[in-house]
């Protein structure tokens, strides 16, 4: 634990966080169990920041008891997977896009380009999420 | 790109059940492989199988199918909740 103390004292210092993401993150570290085995805070800043590429989507989530989850999604995955879905058959994309209004998602699928895919993986680089509950629950989403 | 090697499965229970598998993805790499490359070829050789929507879609994704394969590399899922754990990352 004193290491991922140091860590964010030094990103700190570096000016990579500021000082209320510090605070956050050293009080997330106060709030876990010195046995617990929890997802250990991200050497790199939380916000990769502009220039750097987002090869990861993260995300964090602790319950207020022992609950947690870590996922980590390979954005190359994403890009895999609007190619996959350009190859599907034109009826099948219509019943999808029926199904989807149905549920108020009004969202046209032929519109995923490849494109528009680098444009939210550019996007995602500087997405930083911190939400703190007053129980003691945090959600972060954070590229990595 | 290089596709996941080893998928690594844990899962733990309540109390001592534990389960712990690595389950060595590179020995199904030449299968997935050749199927990727074999079955768009067939399916523009076989009206047949080109009848079947659901599979001539399979078979005309395979290059893409392997491409999201390979991309799952770095994938982890860890979710726990106090003794009961499960985790699954791709190599």
């Amino acid at each position: 634990m004193g290491n991922d103390k140091a860590r964010i004292l030094e990103m700190l210092k570096a000016g990579k966080v500021s000082v209320d993401e510090a605070e956050q993150l050293l009080d997330a570290l106060d709030q876990r169990p010195a046995s617990d085995q929890a997802p250990a805070i991200p050497a790199e800043a939380p916000s990769a920041g502009a220039g750097r590429k987002c090869r990861f989507l993260r995300v964090l989530v602790k319950g207020d008891g022992n609950e947690t989850v870590d996922v980590r999604v390979p954005m190359q995955l994403l890009r895999a997977g609007v190619k996959l879905g350009a190859l599907m058959p034109p009826e099948a994309r219509a019943k999808l896009d029926t199904a989807l209004g149905e549920k108020g998602m009004h969202f046209d699928l032929a519109n995923l380009t490849p494109e528009t895919v680098e444009e939210f993986v550019e996007a995602m680089s500087e997405l930083s999420v911190n939400i703190a509950g007053d129980d003691g629950e945090t959600v972060r989403v954070f590229c990595e | 790109m290089w596709p996941p090697s080893i998928l690594r499965i844990r899962i733990a229970g309540e109390g001592s059940k534990r389960i712990s598998l690595w389950i060595p993805l590179f020995l199904l790499w030449p299968l997935i492989f050749v199927a990727a490359m074999i079955f768009p070829a067939a399916m523009r050789l076989s009206p047949r199988l080109r009848e079947k929507s659901g599979i001539a879609y399979g078979f005309t994704a395979g290059p893409q199918l392997w491409m999201a394969f390979a991309s799952a590399r770095g994938m982890r899922v860890d979710v726990r909740d106090g003794d009961s754990r499960v985790f699954v990352e791709f190599w």
